[in-house]
């Protein structure tokens, strides 16, 4: 029994440390930036702010547009979230459902292209903006995002799930194929729909490199470009205000979390159970 | 209307022929069952009726009316899957609607239509439940209903009961056979259960590798099967077949002479090869005191209402039915010499009923 306690509290202890070093940023950040850029500069590392301020985020919307900035970002991921799901979807259906020549070899290819890195398409995809003359444009970030093989994998997996004489019932019913996707297949691959969704977004949320090569003008820019204009030497003084804007950037995709949570907790917990 | 016509049908996955140059005409409203052992193609003949596979040639008419080139949504027949297929995100109610609904079917005529086939299957208790809330019967009834709403002339099944325990699906049988009554569709069934095929079946078609073995009644088939598949298919136990000499037009096994009956004899005048199958049902064997022919008893089992007894006769194993359990080591056994078959021994056709 004796030896039992121990390993459950060596257990426990490895994994309070493990939340609180998942938490501590977060709540660092947060406590951050609601100091006085002097306290913060003294006292860095305390939770509580000794004088409670409100400045760095008026200080915020003073220095950059950071209205239309967020708007930017929920633009530039909710599109490329909805492209994404949509085209995976598409593509994932025809994988599955129709017979064609060289399917194998297609979907091969498809799914080789997860393994090549970013860097790779990265000159090449810059020039295709460029003369598109998408350059310092949200959509030229978008453009190239509209379809990504992981979605077509895990929504082909997903669909390959579904018994063949579903479709074929419907199909004797004389349902075209547009209600057969929206009727059933949809429906019954919502829960890997719901993950890949929330994956797609949040990676688009968070991207910086590609939107640092596309984005040049401030008022174009998305949060984790704009969170870098504080890190870097022009604005590295500014410590609140970085703290205050990494806050919001953190706060949208929480609060959509928030709002859809009992969808996607019902999401997690059934995908599992066929 | 009702009418299936299948002519010259050939269908084959890559280089394996599934179905060679079948041909098969369904009666407007009769049952016909499609019966064979696993892969024989009977499955894959219902799915080409239906629509949901191509074939490479041939012609499928539904009353005069080429079909062959039409999509399954387009020949409107019901089909009732093994599985069921139930859409498993819509309730009862929804699962039996939803093609109505999309095929813009008028909403009284919906509601009527629902209303009976619920009434019928008795499913109004469960209309709001999922799919996954349902027991097998009850899932079972609801692909019932889905097809009957429907209202063709075609009904297809794909062993419709074989995922139910043996009560349920005695009781699920003769709703299927009221069903039929009350509709009078054409009924093509595909089943590998023998008993199914007896019960349910106007004709039958035993299917031994894509082809054709015989086409029947239940009796014809039963009492007298074409070929040797087809006698062993049917009948549980299945028939004896015993490999014997013929010599001087007089039919041996081993050493036993066997006395055929003058009407059987007759048969054996112009056959000319050295050997042949006898065929003999379990059930047209007797063990009795007085019976002719000694075998070596082997082991019995238990059928509950009889015995199998497992018998040995010039070592060549046979099986017969007792209501007696058999003890000794030696027993006398009698032909029932009305039910004799004799069988070619090279095409192991019937040359009586041939």
């Amino acid at each position: 029994m004796k030896t039992a306690n121990y390993k459950n509290m060596i257990l426990h202890i490895i994994l309070i440390s493990f939340i609180l070093l998942t938490i501590y940023p977060i709540v660092f950040a947060i406590s951050n930036s609601f100091k006085e850029l002097s306290e913060a500069f003294t006292s860095t590392l305390s939770l509580i702010p000794e004088k409670f301020t409100l400045e760095n985020y008026t200080g915020l919307f003073d220095s950059i547009p950071i209205v239309g900035i967020t708007i930017n970002t929920l633009i530039t991921a909710s599109v490329i979230t909805v492209a994404k799901v949509a085209t995976s979807f598409l593509a994932a259906y025809a994988i599955v459902y129709y017979q064609f020549k060289f399917k194998n070899v297609t979907y091969f290819a498809l799914i080789c292209t997860i393994f090549i890195p970013f860097t790779v398409t990265m000159i090449p995809n810059y020039l295709i903006i460029s003369e598109l003359g998408l350059q310092n444009n949200i959509w030229g970030v978008i453009l190239p995002q509209m379809a990504d093989a992981i979605g077509i994998f895990m929504l082909t997996q997903s669909m390959k799930g579904i018994p063949k004489s579903l479709i074929e019932a419907a199909k004797l019913d004389n349902i075209p194929t547009k209600y057969i996707m929206k009727d059933h297949i949809l429906p019954m691959v919502k829960p890997a729909v719901t993950s890949t969704s929330i994956w797609f977004f949040i990676l688009a949320w968070n991207e910086y490199v590609w939107p640092v090569l596309i984005l040049k003008t401030t008022e174009n820019f998305t949060l984790p470009l704009a969170l870098q204009l504080y890190i870097s030497s022009e604005g590295g003084t500014n410590f609140t205000v970085a703290m205050a804007l990494s806050v919001i950037t953190m706060a949208i995709p929480l609060g959509l979390y928030l709002i859809f949570q009992k969808h996607i907790i019902n999401t997690f917990t059934t995908s599992g159970i066929k | 209307m009702g009418t299936i016509k299948l002519e010259s049908i050939n269908k084959s996955y890559k280089d394996t022929k599934v179905i060679e140059n079948l041909n098969l005409t369904i009666n407007k409203g009769e049952r016909l069952v499609l019966l064979g052992p696993s892969g024989c193609g009977k499955s894959t003949l219902l799915r080409i009726i239906a629509g949901l596979e191509e074939i490479n040639s041939g012609s499928i008419q539904f009353e005069d009316k080429e079909m062959s080139h039409l999509s399954a949504g387009e020949r409107n027949v019901a089909m009732v899957f093994q599985n069921y297929a139930l859409y498993p995100h819509m309730t009862v109610e929804k699962n039996i609607t939803y093609a109505l609904k999309r095929n813009k079917v008028p909403k009284a005529e919906i509601n009527k239509r629902l209303e009976k086939a619920l009434d019928m299957l008795e499913l109004q208790e469960y209309r709001t439940r999922l799919p996954k809330d349902l027991s097998g019967g009850q899932r079972q009834r609801v692909a019932l209903a889905r097809a009957i709403v429907k209202q063709t002339e075609y009904f297809l099944l794909d062993e419709p009961l074989s995922n139910l325990d043996a009560k349920l699906r005695v009781s699920a049988r003769q709703s299927l056979l009221h069903l039929h009554e009350e509709f009078k569709h054409t009924f093509v069934y595909v089943t590998h259960d023998q008993v199914e095929a007896m019960a349910l079946g106007d004709r039958i078609v035993v299917l031994k590798k894509g082809e054709i073995q015989m086409l029947d009644t239940p009796e014809n088939i039963y009492f007298k099967p074409v070929n040797v598949f087809t006698a062993q298919f049917i009948g549980s136990p299945p028939m004896n077949i015993f490999k014997a000499s013929l010599e001087d037009k007089s039919l041996k096994i081993g050493e036993t002479v066997i006395h055929l009956p003058e009407n059987l004899r007759v048969r054996l005048l112009d056959y000319e090869k050295n050997e042949i199958y006898l065929g003999i049902r379990p059930e047209h064997m007797s063990i009795s005191t007085t019976g002719l022919y000694d075998m070596t008893f082997n082991f019995v089992e238990n059928y509950g209402s009889q015995y199998g007894v497992c018998l040995d006769f010039n070592r060549q194993e046979c099986i017969t039915v007792s209501n007696e359990k058999v003890k000794d080591k030696m027993v006398k056994v009698n032909f029932d010499l009305n039910h004799l078959h004799l069988f070619d021994i090279d095409t192991e056709e019937n040359l009586i009923y041939s």
